[in-house]
């Protein structure tokens, strides 16, 4: 128990110390190097900055967390309807996922202008930037998991008699989900990205929009201070749904050290098809 | 996990931890004084290899250093140069600052807000004491006077002084900014905003009317702040206080052919449109529109202040309303004193 303890104290305590090295080379650098403020502000500046202009950044970040959460949940919801419509019926697969990969490949930045255009300025056009960016990884990985899905388990579910929806439920989906959560922690990680892509190429507010504002004065403490916010949720966001994860699928190899997994999971596969 | 082998671990990390700082310290303290501006003028037979980083792609503003450039008077000067695209005049402003490039062009504004950063850089000639930035609307917008603009909505690029100024114009006509929604969008996409209807009215240059109808925008109307006395000066010529201060004859000698070019670029055109257009290779701009614009460059020259004043010349009244601009729409605090940011003394028969 005291083992498990001290561990899991590491396993925070060494990020932790990951970052705050990497803070103190960047005010060692900036000190040392004696860099302009205009060029990277130092670190203290920077977390000054993110106190005394929270009144702006604040409100700002409301915004820009508000379209990362609605945009990867639509995602979320769309792409895993998506990836079942695939599995159940193949003619779909065929005719539409060549078309999901093909919108992957249009570079998202050259044609977001025109989603400003199309869309205006305000939350919509974000949304659908995030959901752009959201749903490839989230599709992808949950067709490959509703397909991992040993097909002993599938004949012994139907032999037992069990509906093709009872067998989505209890067997398919819970067998995706390692696969989903992949998905979604690719997702959670670009979905920042999709919204400040939005917020550059237009936006009245939000953390994109006041660093682009702010580099353009040479505000470099502001654009620095902005970042920081960015960087803290997206961090927190990825390990949220890291922590679902966990919580979710606990009973998965890649949540645990132990090796009593296997019967379980046929126990429950067999119940399950009850 | 031994406590031998958990220290050994540890004093790993951190070695890594500290070569790495080190690293990052080492690279970037070498980086201030590499390529650019700074070598010695001893050799002055040979072509001096310099660079000029623009303010953005090839556009009309920059015709007069291509002529130049074409005309040989740089070569005449002993200068060998390379005309450099760039993305805003804030890019080349610290690419300057930085001596990534010898010249730079671009809005006195963002010089100013660079050197109250602590950018060590001068303006050493402007072509243009206006730069004709606008608030741009449709003819069939039912817009026809700046109160109009209220409760509307207006679009431009985030640090363009066509951005920042629009306030001040506003206030200017008794609006107060509030009652106009404001929105940054990426440059390039101001007018395709305006022509679908998304904005009522987006930042624009004067001089770049004819650009919107040969994008089907239609002409667009403008209200220019110049007409509302607010100072918006145009694109000048800034370099490195080092080079300034090292190579005041090649600095100037610059300066001679450049204004030489935009002399003749502006007398004629239609000429400086071709030359442009064949130098660059690659123009999203006919000739035809580049020599509009070109000619719509004219009038921006010259304020009361400069009038009579050779071309290039600035004025220090010119600047100071500038960073009164500066102060209080972009926040811009505690700039150098104008003479450190820019001088007339390298333009023969400026006033001051």
């Amino acid at each position: 128990m005291k083992r498990g303890l001290s561990g899991r104290a590491r396993a925070i305590a060494r990020p932790l110390i990951t970052v705050a090295v990497l803070l103190l080379g960047w005010e060692l650098w900036v000190q040392l190097a004696d860099v302009e403020v205009y060029v990277v502000p130092s670190m203290t500046s920077t977390l000054e900055g993110m106190v005394t202009e929270s009144e702006e950044l604040l409100p700002a970040a409301r915004l820009t967390v508000t379209e990362t959460l609605l945009g990867f949940a639509i995602a979320a919801v769309a792409s895993v309807a998506l990836a079942a419509a695939f599995v159940a019926w193949r003619p779909l697969e065929k005719s539409v996922y060549p078309l999901v990969v093909t919108s992957q490949l249009i570079p998202l930045a050259a044609i977001a202008p025109l989603m400003i255009t199309w869309f205006g300025f305000g939350l919509m056009s974000k949304l659908i930037i995030v959901f752009l960016i959201c749903f490839f990884p989230i599709v992808v990985n949950g067709v490959a998991g509703l397909r991992s899905v040993e097909t002993e388990k599938l004949y012994l579910a139907r032999s037992m008699g069990a509906s093709e929806w009872k067998v989505f439920a209890k067997i398919r989906f819970p067998a995706a989900l390692p696969n989903l959560f992949a998905g979604l922690k690719l997702a959670a990680a670009f979905a920042v990205v999709g919204a400040v892509l939005g917020e550059f190429v237009g936006a009245e507010d939000g953390l994109g929009h006041i660093v682009l504002e702010s580099s353009g004065t040479f505000d470099t403490v502001l654009v620095f201070a902005a970042l920081m916010y960015l960087i803290i949720f997206a961090t927190a966001f990825f390990y949220a749904v890291a922590a679902v994860e966990r919580v979710t699928i606990h009973w998965h190899v890649s949540q645990r050290t132990g090796g009593e997994q296997s019967t379980r999971s046929l126990l429950t596969t067999a119940e399950a098809a009850r | 996990m031994g406590l031998r082998e958990g220290v050994r671990k540890r004093t790993a990390a951190l070695v890594s931890a500290l070569v790495l700082v080190g690293v990052v310290i080492a690279g970037c303290g070498g980086g201030d004084d590499s390529d650019g501006g700074g070598e010695s003028a001893a050799e002055s037979s040979k072509p001096r290899d310099v660079t000029v980083r623009l303010d953005w792609i090839v556009w009309p503003e920059h015709a007069g250093y291509f002529v130049a450039l074409d005309k040989g008077w740089y070569k005449d000067e002993g200068l060998n140069v390379e005309l450099r695209e760039g993305h805003g005049s804030g890019e080349s402003v610290q690419l300057v600052a930085a001596k990534k490039d010898t010249f730079g062009t671009g809005n006195p504004s963002a010089l100013v807000e660079a050197a109250a950063k602590g950018a060590p850089i001068t303006m050493v000639a402007d072509p243009f004491q206006d730069s004709g930035y606008s608030a741009a609307y449709l003819p069939d917008s039912g817009i026809t006077s700046p109160k109009d603009l209220e409760g509307k909505t207006f679009a431009g690029v985030a640090g363009s002084p066509g951005y920042t100024l629009f306030p001040a114009f506003l206030e200017s006509q008794g609006i107060d900014p509030d009652s106009v929604k404001t929105v940054t969008v990426q440059a390039g996409s101001e007018m395709t905003g305006l022509s679908s209807g998304r904005f009522d009215a987006v930042e624009w240059n004067s001089f770049a009317a004819p650009l919107s109808k040969a994008a089907g925008a239609g002409e667009a109307e403008v209200f220019a702040y110049g007409d509302y006395g607010i100072i918006s000066l145009g694109w000048g010529i800034f370099v490195h206080n080092d080079t300034l201060k090292d190579d005041p004859e090649m600095v100037k000698g610059f300066v001679k052919a450049s204004l030489k070019g935009w002399e003749y670029a502006l007398e004629n055109p239609d000429e400086a449109a071709k030359i442009m257009i064949a130098t660059a290779e690659k123009s999203t701009i006919d000739e035809p529109t580049m020599a509009e614009m070109i000619r719509g460059l004219v009038p921006l020259t010259h304020t009361d202040a400069t009038e009579g004043q050779p071309l290039g010349c600035m004025a220090v009244e010119d600047w100071e309303t500038m960073i009164e601009f500066e102060k209080k729409y972009v926040g811009v605090k505690d700039p150098p004193p104008v003479s450190e940011m820019m001088t007339n003394r390298l333009i023969d028969g400026c006033e001051a």
